[in-house]
């Protein structure tokens, strides 16, 4: 049994480079990460291509698609089995090379269906977070230039590195930093740092959240309620992120009787300007005749 | 009147027209451009869902809501008693960046009333979107409703900095617009809309060509990169869904429509007595939205979503139990069950439970091994549907079910339950 220790897909790269070189078998490795080092001794990469005399230069051809969902499911967090990811890809990687390298095809493939579960549900963990993170400024009275802004967020995987060229591309020409548990991202329009996650920290509300719940209580059918498809697309969990969120409870709770008070109403003349306003009227009847034509 | 009242009206005036969209516009990345925003060529972003269910991509207000048309359905008409406010071009331009900058936006989706006249209205909106992208160098999303009415001109500087533009047709029919929005006109709707086609297909053509050319400058100026979308309202005329159907694939042939969005006309605050007191049922807004996908993607054509097997005979409408590829299929039990091993892309397409992602996969699967009845729990495909019309090497449907004159009930319960879903 070789114990095998990988923290990032550069590094599992490397390891899976070395065993698949010394024809190690996907069932000869075991892989742990440095969170649980000690319960096995981690093998010296140098040595196992050493001593198996790696076939030369072991250059990967692999589909482009398997790089790009191994690097997605490298992020993915499973705090149950932390490790299997390094072993599903290593073990597909092996099938890849040495069984049929048209593997990723067989769609109902355990192991196929497990990385694309993983890159799945980073890919969807990437894109709530693009649509969740919510900036606050935090020096509202400097000049647009020297403002910052600042962004509290729990993806369930450790996704910043992956996501923070969206915010780069996107918030290009303002500071800010998007603080996580696993991971922190910091850009000063011109540089981007990584630094490690921290614990949640104090973030004030900003003058804007107001405007926003503002819009979002005004945007809202009450005619239309359907908290059900709400909930499918934005679960509770995001919710603590969301100046919004704190208007739902009202707004669903109020939206029967808000679509009974226009009920009941009743209806309006369609003649009560026209009649009071000769040139509305004037203005109205010229296109009206118009469209007779 | 403060910027957060302003902000309040003119939201709330501006939720009856559906589109949020984002999406399918050209890339921009402010890291290459300078300034504040990026767009991506796919999938847009849903900042936030409202307890409607419906997502908030964009800031979508109106300029004004006051308004000279007396357009029945519309909660801004003339004699409706809303309370009315009008934003300065600045104040939207404002509210826009700061917006974004928290990330609660992709963009903003800026309509409004018709005051003074067409062009003026249509010059104020213009001067925002031309404000956004000039002054505050924004790269985000930008859509423009046009009004019909206005100059060329002014529609050629909209498609310059909006990524959509769209006219609404508001009702199937030139009869039912003259009634129920009678300064509204059918024709200079098409015209626009022709207009707005042809400026679209123009850059396009005119970016195809300067790729050939190894990304040589364009000739033809920008115009509106995501296309054009227009909206008809449901259920405040008496148009069945065939002549619903029927309008809208004119439209997508017409004009290249990216989407024709049907918005069930709901209860508005003080209506006009000239509509239905009946809203009709969101259901068949639904519907509507299914039949227009398999006219856009499954590959069924008008006659069939419309033909009188499909939709009522008398009536002319989808059914609300069923959905339409299902009612379709039922309809059509002589051509089931499809062999998932031998039939193409089309016909696979055309099973229903079987989407557009899930045919790829069969397809792609059986290639390396033929499909097995497993592989289809497996792929999580819904089973006590598919079963009735599905072969595979391993299984073939009781052909006595097929055959049964209450077939069509073995799904209705079903499809009971999943509506509650939206």
């Amino acid at each position: 049994m070789y114990s095998i220790t990988a923290n990032s897909f550069g590094e599992w790269r490397n390891a899976a480079r070395t065993l698949l070189g010394a024809g190690i078998s996907p069932q000869a490795v075991h892989w742990q990460s440095d969170q649980q080092a000690g319960l096995f001794d981690s093998c010296n990469l140098e040595s196992i291509a050493a001593n198996k005399q790696a076939s030369a230069s072991p250059t990967l051809t692999v589909p482009a698609q398997f790089i790009s969902q191994a690097k997605k499911a490298s992020c993915f967090i499973d705090i149950n089995k932390p490790n299997e990811k390094w072993a599903v890809l290593y073990s597909l990687l092996w099938r890849i090379r040495h069984i049929d390298k048209h593997t990723l095809l067989l769609k109902s493939d355990p192991e196929v269906q497990a990385l694309q579960r993983m890159s799945k549900a980073v890919n969807r963990d990437k894109h709530k977070m693009k649509a969740f993170v919510r900036f606050k400024c935090v020096n509202e009275d400097e000049s647009q230039r020297d403002r910052y802004y600042t962004a509290w967020f729990e993806p369930a995987h450790a996704i910043m590195e992956l996501t923070a060229p969206f915010f780069v591309q996107r918030f290009t020409s303002m500071n800010w930093s998007i603080l996580t548990p696993h991971g922190c991202a910091h850009w000063n329009q011109s540089q981007l740092t990584l630094s490690p996650g921290i614990e949640r920290p104090e973030i004030k509300e900003d003058q804007y959240d107001e405007f926003w719940r503002a819009y979002y209580c005004n945007i809202f059918n009450p005619a239309r309620l359907k908290e059900q498809a709400m909930q499918s697309e934005m679960p509770k969990k995001y919710w603590k992120y969301l100046p919004e969120a704190t208007c739902i409870k009202d707004l669903s709770r109020s939206a029967a009787a808000a679509v009974d008070n226009m009920v009941q109403s009743g209806t309006t003349n369609s003649e009560r300007v026209r009649t009071s306003s000769k040139s509305v009227a004037g203005f109205q009847d010229k296109l009206r005749s118009r469209n007779r034509e | 009147m403060d910027i957060l009242s302003k902000l309040e009206i003119l939201a709330d005036a501006a939720k009856y027209d559906a589109s949020c969209a984002s999406s399918g516009t050209e890339a921009r990345n402010s890291l290459k451009s300078g300034g504040i925003g990026s767009t991506d060529p796919g999938m847009g972003i849903c900042h936030s869902y409202t307890p409607d269910g419906r997502c908030i991509s964009l800031l979508k207000i109106l300029l004004t809501n006051f308004c000279l048309y007396e357009c029945a359905y519309c909660v801004n008409r003339t004699s409706s008693n809303v309370p009315r406010a009008r934003f300065t071009v600045d104040e939207v331009a404002t509210l826009t960046m700061e917006f974004y900058k928290r990330n609660y936006i992709e963009g903003l989706f800026l309509s409004s009333g018709i005051f003074k006249n067409a062009d003026y209205t249509m010059e104020q909106v213009v001067a925002v979107a031309r404000k956004l992208r000039l002054e505050h160098r924004f790269n985000g999303y930008i859509h423009l409703k046009t009004i019909p009415e206005a100059s060329p001109e002014l529609l050629a500087e909209a498609g310059l900095y909006a990524d959509r533009l769209s006219i609404n047709v508001e009702l199937p029919t030139e009869k039912s617009l003259n009634r129920l929005a009678p300064e509204k006109n059918a024709r200079s709707i098409t015209r626009s809309m022709a207009r707005l086609g042809s400026g679209i297909e123009e850059y396009k053509e005119s970016k195809k060509h300067a790729r050939k050319q190894g990304n040589k400058k364009l000739v033809a100026p920008k115009f509106s990169p995501s296309g054009q979308s227009t909206q008809m309202i449901i259920g405040a005329d008496d148009s069945n869904d065939s002549a619903v159907l029927r309008k809208a694939n004119q439209l997508y042939q017409s004009f290249k429509m990216k989407r024709v969005y049907y918005s069930a006309f709901s209860p508005i605050p003080d209506s006009s007595s000239q509509l239905p007191l009946q809203a009709p049922p969101l259901v068949r807004e639904h519907r509507l939205y299914q039949a227009d996908w398999l006219l856009r993607f499954y590959g069924f054509g008008i006659d069939e979503l419309t033909e009188t097997a499909n939709t009522n005979k008398t009536t002319g409408m989808l059914s609300l139990d069923l959905d339409p590829k299902l009612a379709w299929a039922i309809n059509h039990r002589e051509q089931f069950p499809i062999d998932l091993n031998k039939a193409d892309y089309e016909r696979v397409l055309r099973v229903p439970g079987i989407g557009v992602i899930n045919a790829r996969r069969l397809i792609s699967q059986r290639k390396v091994r033929a499909i097995r009845y497993q592989d289809l729990s497996k792929l999580r495909l819904p089973l006590e549907k598919i079963k009735y019309f599905v072969q595979t090497i391993d299984y073939r449907p009781d052909s006595v079910r097929l055959e049964s004159a209450n077939f069509a009930r073995l799904f209705v319960n079903n499809t009971d339950q999943q509506m509650s879903l939206f």
